[in-house]
């Protein structure tokens, strides 16, 4: 027999070579103790099919564009511009460019490159090499997301943001550059702890351990890049971001009307629809597009009892009053010294919707402003009893223009005329980072119809501990969904719940 | 070949714990041995894994087979031990045969093949165990990474490429 052949008896060789492998009696008591002490789960397809989900959808996109020759002017002063019709092909002859619009690695990746891609990657050894920087990295996304919360915040308007997705999206774009670029990217998004290929490993990890596609509980990511006709790109780049990202690329003619239709049509399918309208249009100068896509659609593991919910006064920092619908509540209560807070899980109970109200005295916009990741990741991850709560049901949309929120937290470099994209292309001169934008929406409300509320409440209420605190959000909060180490796949604030 | 586990076994919906145990711990605790080289880690691994699958059975639903479905609870559990610091200072296993028992009803060549499998690299060795061991088809083992199919199989060529080279190279040797 062909040594290899024997892969097919693999199963009986396992088994006639391990055969006393099993679990002790104690250790199997011990299981069915644990199981005992839980209350047996049961399916809810009724009690989801009558639920209203919570949908939330994202997208981030960073532009590469070489600098025209008026910026370059303004910018660099004498440096000389590049013709952007120069760009060479330089990907390998024996693996042809796609034609207009096909997929180059994605989701019908070619095979052959698809095969060094996974080689590649083997050789890296995968898992291992960044097990020890885990804790490092949520530290440092953590801070990252609360810095682009902070420099995005608009006083006395809502902010929404998602810091999954603009992380993936500029993590993409960090492996197209080298020198201090690469350095400040490492520096926004890893805190300077990490490598490229650590943080590379940990948004792989990261989103694996995101996406969720169980029946209640959705949540995709979708990252692809989109380049024009005529500019070459490394392989390598593409490599990377489609092992680490799976990340598609795609070939387009940015001069026809077609490819802002392209993209905003890939953008709208991995939303679900949400957000259907990216880009108004291509900029002329434009090479290349990251883009990143989020959708979340989860129903509450309890939901808010409609019977309960009713009109209240919230009161927005400057001053205004508004009658709202809130929604009552009993979850997980949070507290320190500055805020307090509820967490309240969604169906897959790896996510967490989480809600902190600062202390009275102090305000949203001053206590974001001195808001460590270290307490914030202390706050949610200390539940202390439950409480009470009327939360107002909002709907939030955010529409940020990131550059100035990304260079006020250190990356600065990429979006100059100094910008280093070598990684990227062997003609990299004038390449820089024109724009990065996010849409995102977010609405919560009591997953339900008048029908399907009265047998929410009744499930709701069965199981209600006592509660330990009070807690009406009637003023300006902050929210985030939180993904299992409290790390945010969205966080906004709540100046006015219906605007 | 036999399934030890219940290909497409999906649930009447009513979680048993006794089933679980019955039917998924030995191939769940070879498995899991097979993927973290530690035995004791191994148990840890399968008696979490057991009992989130009957927390969860809930959300289970009956997409994927419950093979399926558990054996990438297990994958994940098996993974985020092997995330964590300590796991690199727990001295693994250099090779199957220093289990104690191990491999007494198992010809040399089985043996041989088996502790090469045992030495591929992680990645390798989780597409080869789903494909060969637990009997997933390559969509399955794609669902269960959540890879592209396509990857799998690319995946799936090269580690048996590199079991091959190194059963050649036994052999010269």
């Amino acid at each position: 027999m062909n040594p290899l052949e024997r892969l097919e008896h693999l199963q009986k060789i396992v088994e006639d070579a391990l055969p006393g492998l099993d679990l002790t009696a104690e250790q199997k008591q011990a299981v069915r103790e644990r199981a005992a002490q839980r209350k047996t789960p049961k399916k809810k397809k009724y009690w989801w099919a009558l639920a209203m989900p919570v949908v939330t959808a994202a997208i981030v996109c960073a532009v590469v564009v070489p600098v025209s020759q008026r910026s370059l002017r303004e910018v660099a002063g004498s440096m000389a511009p590049i013709d952007v019709t120069d760009l060479m092909t330089e990907i390998s002859p024996s693996q042809p460019l796609a034609e207009q619009g096909e997929v180059l690695f994605g989701s019908v990746p070619a095979a052959g490159s698809s095969q060094e891609l996974d080689m590649a990657a083997s050789q890296k050894g995968s898992h291992m090499e960044t097990a020890q920087d885990q804790t490092g990295f949520e530290q440092a996304t953590m801070e990252f997301s609360l810095g682009l919360l902070r420099e995005s915040l608009k006083p006395t308007e809502n902010t929404l943001i998602s810091p999954a997705s603009a992380a993936l999206v500029l993590g993409m774009t960090a492996n197209g550059t080298s020198g201090n670029t690469l350095t400040q990217f490492l520096d926004v998004l890893g805190q300077g702890e990490l490598s490229l290929e650590q943080m590379n490993q940990s948004y792989l990890d990261w989103r694996q351990r995101l996406e969720s596609d169980e029946e209640q509980a959705v949540l995709t990511i979708a990252n692809s890049i989109w380049f024009a006709k005529g500019f070459s790109v490394k392989e390598t780049f593409l490599h990377t971001n489609a092992e680490y990202f799976d990340a598609g690329a795609y070939q387009l003619d940015f001069s026809q009307t077609s490819a802002v239709q392209r993209m905003n049509a890939w953008v709208s399918e991995h939303t679900k629809g949400k957000i259907s309208s990216l880009m108004d249009e291509v900029d002329p100068a434009a090479q290349m597009y990251l883009i990143n896509a989020v959708f979340l659609k989860m129903n509450w593991q309890t939901p808010f009892s409609e019977s309960t919910t009713k009109p209240m006064e919230f009161h927005s920092a400057d001053g205004t009053v508004a009658t709202v619908d809130f929604m009552y509540g009993v979850d997980h209560y949070l507290q320190n010294d500055r805020a307090q807070g509820i967490k309240k899980a969604y169906s897959n109970s790896n996510y967490q919707f989480v809600a902190v109200l600062p202390k009275e005295g102090i305000s949203l916009t001053e206590y974001l402003s001195t808001l460590t990741a270290g307490e914030f990741l202390d706050l949610v991850g200390q539940e202390q009893g439950v409480a009470e709560y009327e939360l107002p049901k909002f709907k939030v949309e955010g529409e940020h223009r990131l550059n100035e929120p990304l260079q006020a937290m250190g990356l600065t470099e990429v979006f100059g005329a100094s910008a280093d994209f070598s990684s990227l292309s062997s003609e990299a001169d004038g390449l820089y980072l024109d724009e990065v934008v996010q849409k995102a929406v977010f609405s919560i409300d009591e997953t339900g119809t008048e029908a399907a509320a009265g047998t929410y409440a009744g499930i709701s209420r069965m199981s209600m501990p006592v509660a330990t605190c009070r807690l009406t959000f009637d003023r300006p909060f902050l929210f985030a969904v939180l993904d299992e180490s409290g790390l945010p796949v969205f966080l906004g604030t709540v100046e006015n719940p219906n605007p | 070949m036999l399934i030890f586990f219940q290909t497409g076994a999906v649930s009447d919906g009513e979680p048993d714990i006794e089933r679980l145990m019955d039917r998924y711990s030995q191939p769940l605790m070879r498995l899991c041995y097979l993927y973290l080289k530690d035995e004791h880690l191994a148990q840890e691994a399968v008696q979490d894994t057991l009992y989130r699958a009957y927390c969860k059975y809930g959300s289970f639903s009956g997409k994927s087979s419950e093979k399926t479905w558990i054996t990438a609870i297990a994958l994940n559990i098996c993974k985020d031990y092997m995330r964590k610091p300590s796991y690199r200072e727990i001295p693994m296993d250099p090779s199957i045969s220093v289990l104690a028992g191990s491999g007494q009803s198992c010809d040399t060549d089985s043996m041989e093949l088996l502790n090469l499998v045992y030495q591929l690299p992680d990645d390798y060795r989780e597409v080869i165990l789903m494909r060969y061991y637990q009997d997933l088809s390559v969509g399955e083992i794609a669902r269960v990474l959540r890879k592209r199919p396509n990857t799998v199989s690319v995946r799936l060529k090269r580690a048996r490429e590199l079991l091959r080279a190194e059963l050649e190279r036994g052999d010269r040797e």
